[in-house]
């Protein structure tokens, strides 16, 4: 058995957007060679829920290797060959391609003298030849900067549109928050987490009630109250169940003299829940 | 099917030669002609076995090569796109056996042009088949020898027995009289101990081995060799009697045995490409 990936049963969703998060070496990049076919799993299992194999898998590695020597247009030339996709249409394919993900100034360009961003894009886009339709992208926007990380996200969502089944590996969470919509945490090559993006983000409300003075001589108390109640020197924050104890507490500190100068209620953020499963 | 792999022929050419090692094999052809042929007039044997040695060796360093280009990381996306790996691991033998074959011709039709051997129509129909045979068996044998096709001890295996085959078929005659020793010692302890039956059973060994020892240790170890003699024997006999006419398709047979052991090793695999 891989050892990086221990009886991970996973089931991909068509048409979903499935974010995988984990630390390095959580068994990610492992995930998605066992997808893509180039290693093979003893245990666990991983599948599309609706039990209809993907006909066409494009597959981006997290690290990048090219024919350095090759233009980037004569390298997607030879990937459209390879999807045995007519030269008729592999051109116009190409040049699309090209300018979906921003590459056509660059098509003529060595990969060689291509910047780490060019690259990442070029991956993209052979990933897309052939129309796929599952997608795995390892670090997609890795090396990208802030314009170019809005355009992936935004070319993702339209791929999504278009029905296509993407999974995606990324350190940066907010890109996971924007684009996916099933958010998987692996850590030490095992499943700790699984949701739906909507359901991650409604879990685990906070409150934060602040006051106009500081909270010292009822701090104490309110803390007996309830594990998840934190008091800060001017503000008492509630997670979770203690939320539901938010009036006896608005009425302690009534009572106890202070004034309520504001009520702040928030979502957990993904990344404060990826710091909680993954510690 | 065949656009895929052609396609990857070309990908495979074209790392080849944009490589200092591309270079590296037409200096080695060069050279080969320098040291083999430039001072000297072959006679047709001589041509026939030269040459044909040259292209077996090339094929199987060149076999290496492209296979450790196939198992560069640079090959992930392609494999994700082929219907079985056994299209990248034809293409890998496609790509050896022709740039095998033009290195090889070029060293033949420089040979020929300039040293003129005579050479009769009926000894040049014995090349193709002789020539291409040992280039594909040392073009297989090749794959088994790189990473990208080897699994755990596989090439050990393999190439271990093939030396073991190659130590007993010419050491034939120590071997047997090595083992006639060991059987005639061990009849003679039997019969120490007072195991009859055992102490005649090895002494009719050990007469047997020394006896038919000799041919059937050859028929054991030899046989996997024996195309190779066969085909030395014919050239430089200027005929191949009937068996020595088959030791071509000897050759092919154990090569088309070898590829499909190679493409059962890759298709199971897990497939842990070079990042350099």
């Amino acid at each position: 058995m891989l050892a990086a990936l221990r009886q991970v049963s996973l089931e991909i969703p068509r048409g979903e957007i499935v974010g995988i998060l984990g630390p390095n070496g959580a068994g990610k990049t492992t995930l998605f060679k066992i997808l893509a076919g180039f290693l093979q799993m003893d245990e666990g299992h991983i599948a599309p829920a609706d039990g209809q194999p993907w006909p066409h898998i494009g597959y981006k590695p997290e690290r990048l290797f090219f024919p350095e020597s090759m233009t980037v247009v004569a390298y997607l030339r030879m990937m459209a060959a390879l999807n045995n996709v007519p030269r008729a249409t592999s051109e116009r394919m190409i040049w699309q391609l090209l300018d979906q993900v921003g590459l056509r100034t660059a098509a003529k360009k060595r990969i060689s003298a291509c910047s780490k961003g060019m690259r990442q894009r070029l991956g993209l886009a052979q990933a897309l030849l052939g129309d796929p339709a599952l997608l795995i992208l390892d670090e997609p926007s890795d090396g990208l900067d802030p314009t170019g990380q809005a355009e992936i996200q935004t070319l993702l969502h339209d791929l999504q549109q278009q029905g296509k089944t993407i999974l995606i590996s990324s350190h940066q969470l907010e890109e996971v928050t924007n684009v996916c919509s099933q958010v998987v945490i692996l850590r030490h090559g095992r499943i700790l987490y699984q949701s739906r993006m909507a359901d991650v983000l409604a879990e685990r409300p906070q409150a934060t009630l602040h006051v106009d003075q500081p909270l010292g001589r009822v701090a104490a108390m309110l803390q007996t109250l309830h594990p998840n109640i934190q008091v800060r020197e001017t503000s008492v924050q509630l997670h979770g169940e203690a939320i539901l104890m938010r009036r006896q507490i608005l009425a302690l500190l009534l009572a106890s003299g202070y004034d309520i100068v504001q009520i702040e209620r928030r979502r957990a953020t993904l990344a404060e829940i990826y710091a909680e499963v993954v510690q | 099917m065949s656009q895929r792999i052609i396609t990857l022929v070309g990908y495979l050419l074209y790392r080849l030669f944009t490589s200092l090692t591309g270079v590296g094999y037409v200096a080695l052809t060069a050279a080969f002609y320098a040291v083999a042929f430039h001072s000297r007039t072959p006679e047709v044997d001589y041509f026939i076995l030269v040459v044909g040695l040259f292209g077996a060796l090339i094929t199987f360093l060149l076999g290496l090569s492209f296979s450790a280009k196939a198992n560069d990381a640079q090959s992930y996306p392609f494999l994700v796109r082929l219907e079985s790996r056994n299209e990248y691991l034809t293409a890998v033998l496609l790509a050896t056996l022709f740039v095998g074959v033009v290195l090889q011709l070029l060293v033949a039709i420089a040979a020929l042009l300039a040293n003129e051997p005579q050479m009769t129509l009926g000894r040049a129909a014995e090349i193709p088949p002789i020539w291409l045979a040992m280039n594909l068996l040392l073009g297989v044998l090749a794959l088994h020898a790189s990473d990208f096709v080897a699994v755990g001890w596989s090439r050990v295996g393999l190439f271990g027995a093939l030396a073991v085959m190659m130590l007993a078929s010419f050491n034939q005659s120590t071997l047997v009289l090595w083992l006639a020793e060991q059987a005639r010692q061990t009849s003679t302890q039997s019969y120490q101990q007072g195991s009859a039956a055992n102490g005649e059973f090895f002494q009719n060994a050990a007469t047997w081995l020394t006896e038919n020892g000799v041919l059937w240790v050859e028929r054991l170890f030899g046989f996997v060799f024996w195309p190779f003699r066969a085909v030395i024997d014919g050239v430089i006999g200027g005929e191949f009697n009937r068996p020595q006419a088959l030791a071509p398709a000897v050759m092919v047979l154990f090569a088309t045995i070898l590829f499909m052991l190679a493409a059962d090793l890759l298709a199971h695999k897990d497939l842990f490409l070079m990042e350099e």
